[in-house]
């Protein structure tokens, strides 16, 4: 990715938030949680984001791994002295710290693009069961009970348990296992909306179906459905990070947090902690993060939900 | 009401069928199962006779009806790499996962119910807050995580307790328990509680918004002025009151722990069907896989049957809402 790139994303999800939040802002920071959790994820995002300028190393590039350098404690300097090891490093004499931030794009990207392809998906079925009505929702919804009747891992593990592992497979997955959510979240408010008096005056109007759907009905879904969607992240990120330790989701070579914990869970018992337990803070706190800002969030846009 | 237990009974054989069919062709896309059961330098012909000898020979409409005419006389194949009934093996291994799997239940209740109520007392102070932030991070931490940490902590560094395995067991009524076994509960008292942690919070959720709107009713107003003790308000009656929605969750919850044990059991080689999952599919065993998942939605599906017709019998509006509709 190139840099330009990157800021633009980065510099587009802050928009987003701020744009979501537009005249809830002073409900949203209120408490000093607010803040930390809220600079903690622009932080991890930021980290993951421009992880081949911050970090001290290639840790895919093999050759600047140097086997010597293996299974070093926190701290320790490598055998030629170039660099400082901050978090030790891997059986493979990688540096955690670099293996945590390249770790953290993986788990980043593969929850945000699951979660966005998902949410496509969900609004499309969500709003499209809302309008017709009858029999289609009445289909569709069936459908959405039973897949969110199983648990969200079982379903995972029972794809993945077919599809093998890869980066792509894994996005995949977390599409399956996610799309339902949204059909139901997004029927609800669709259902809600459709009974307004603008939806009624734009049919009045002549607009067309698809124009009304997309043009009128589905910006005034959007708010309930982004912080449903932040909290998506969170559970997606998780999932992931656990299909990735059981080793059937992402590959060996692209390593996300979840496989970064579970490469090292071999050594914890011999004493070195290191390599499972600084990439599980870092999932730790972003997935906790998100999970702060996302609760924030919904109780800021849904004043109802206040007490 | 019988109407209602024969359409509810029909839905779920429905469901059964439906994840008979994707469990069935979802599984036959994995690899070739040829190449492990067969050492690579085999001849054509061994090729040949082992394909015969396990059905891949024939079109995979004729093998699908052939599992559905084995599954139905409980007969879900035989294991490639155990060479054991694949049903057997779930059965032998399934003790160990509900047993867990209860265990971490009664935890969550033990640990959520408690703090969910408190929480919603103190719902304005600062005890309330924490709890709930606390909750958060019971949602956050993902499974295997804890696990890891537990193992650190208090089988690493404080050395009280054993970090893996099972432990001794006990036979009742045929079933190998750990529970009930001197030093069993030892195991699983890090996996139980690895398992409770998500559930408690979500357990905690549940009663704080329950007990916030017991607290406004006018039975707590009249026990208040009755004199009660705070306490017993709490914990006698505004509990009763809110345990009927709570227990109707964690009943299908139960469900969702079994195949949540999946992660907990392989962090903590606790010898259950979650891991025996684990390696057969690292195995490409094709059999216990499908025997795992149709077990488990079989598992599931009874789970919901009974949790609806318990409400229903309990709530009759549930009823009265579903046969209008």
């Amino acid at each position: 990715m190139d840099l330009l790139l990157r800021v633009v994303i980065l510099v587009v999800g802050l928009w987003l938030f701020f744009r979501v939040l537009r005249g809830h802002s002073h409900l949203y920071f209120s408490g000093p949680m607010a803040y930390v959790s809220a600079a903690m994820l622009l932080f991890f995002i930021s980290m993951a984001l421009f992880a081949p300028e911050i970090s001290p190393q290639n840790p895919y590039d093999l050759a600047q791994l140097n086997i010597m350098d293996s299974r070093l404690a926190p701290g320790s300097s490598s055998i030629d002295q170039a660099l400082v090891y901050h978090l030790g490093t891997d059986d493979q004499g990688r540096d955690i710290l670099s293996g945590i931030l390249y770790g953290l794009r993986v788990s980043l990207t593969v929850s945000l693009l699951a979660t966005l392809v998902a949410m496509a998906i969900g609004v499309i079925v969500g709003i499209y069961a809302a309008w017709k009505g009858g029999k289609t929702q009445a289909f569709l919804m069936r459908l959405v009970d039973l897949q969110l009747s199983f648990p969200s891992i079982l379903v995972a593990l029972m794809l993945m348990a077919s599809f093998g592992r890869g980066v792509d497979k894994v996005v995949l997955a977390l599409v399956i296992v996610q799309w339902a959510y949204y059909a139901r979240t997004v029927r609800g408010t669709a259902l809600a909306e459709t009974s307004k008096d603008y939806i009624a005056a734009a049919r009045c109007l002549g607009f067309s179906d698809i124009r009304i759907l997309f043009h009128h009905l589905l910006p005034n879904c959007m708010p309930p459905l982004l912080v449903i969607s932040t909290i998506q992240v969170a559970n997606t990120i998780v999932l992931e990070s656990s299909l990735s330790f059981l080793g059937v989701g992402v590959p060996i070579t692209n390593p996300s947090l979840g496989l970064l914990i579970s490469n090292g869970y071999g050594y914890m018992l011999s004493g070195e902690y290191w390599m499972s337990i600084y990439p599980g803070l870092a999932l730790l706190v972003i997935v906790a993060s998100i999970n702060l800002v996302g609760d924030r969030l919904r109780d800021a846009i849904n004043p109802r939900l206040k007490r | 009401m019988l109407v209602y237990i024969l359409r509810r009974l029909a839905q779920s054989l429905f469901v059964v069928g439906a994840m008979m069919v994707i469990v069935f062709f979802g599984v036959y896309l994995i690899g070739n199962p040829i190449d492990i059961l067969i050492s690579p330098d085999a001849s054509l012909q061994e090729i040949e006779d082992t394909k015969i000898r396990f059905g891949f020979d024939r079109p995979i409409h004729v093998q699908f009806l052939q599992f559905v005419g084995n599954a139905a006389q409980g007969d879900l194949g035989r294991s490639f790499v155990h060479g054991e009934s694949a049903v057997k093996l779930i059965l032998h291994y399934m003790p160990a996962t509900l047993e867990l799997a209860t265990l971490g239940l009664v935890f969550a209740i033990a640990l959520g119910l408690p703090l969910g109520v408190y929480a919603g007392y103190r719902a304005e102070q600062w005890q309330g807050k924490a709890i709930m932030t606390g909750t958060i991070f019971g949602f956050s931490l993902p499974n295997f995580w804890v696990g890891m940490l537990f193992i650190l902590f208090f089988s690493v560094y404080l050395q009280w307790l054993p970090s893996t395995g099972r432990g001794e067991t006990v036979e009742i009524l045929g079933i190998h328990l750990s529970v009930f076994a001197p030093g069993g509960l030892k195991y699983m008292l890090l996996p139980a509680l690895t398992l409770a942690l998500y559930k408690a919070s979500l357990v905690a959720r549940l009663a704080r918004a329950g007990t916030q709107e017991a607290l406004m009713q006018d039975y707590v107003k009249f026990a208040r002025a009755k004199g009660v003790s705070e306490s017993r308000i709490l914990f006698v009656h505004v509990l009763k009151n809110i345990l009927i929605p709570i227990v109707a969750v964690l009943g299908l919850e139960l469900g969702s722990m079994i195949a949540f044990a999946v992660v907990t059991e392989t962090v903590f080689a606790w010898p259950g069907m979650g891991k025996l999952l684990i390696d057969s599919i690292t195995k490409l065993d094709r059999p216990v896989i499908v025997a795992y998942l149709m077990m488990t939605v079989l598992v599931f599906v009874t789970i919901n049957l009974v949790v609806d017709l318990l409400y229903t019998w309990l709530d009759p509006r549930v009823r009265l809402a579903g046969e209008t509709s």
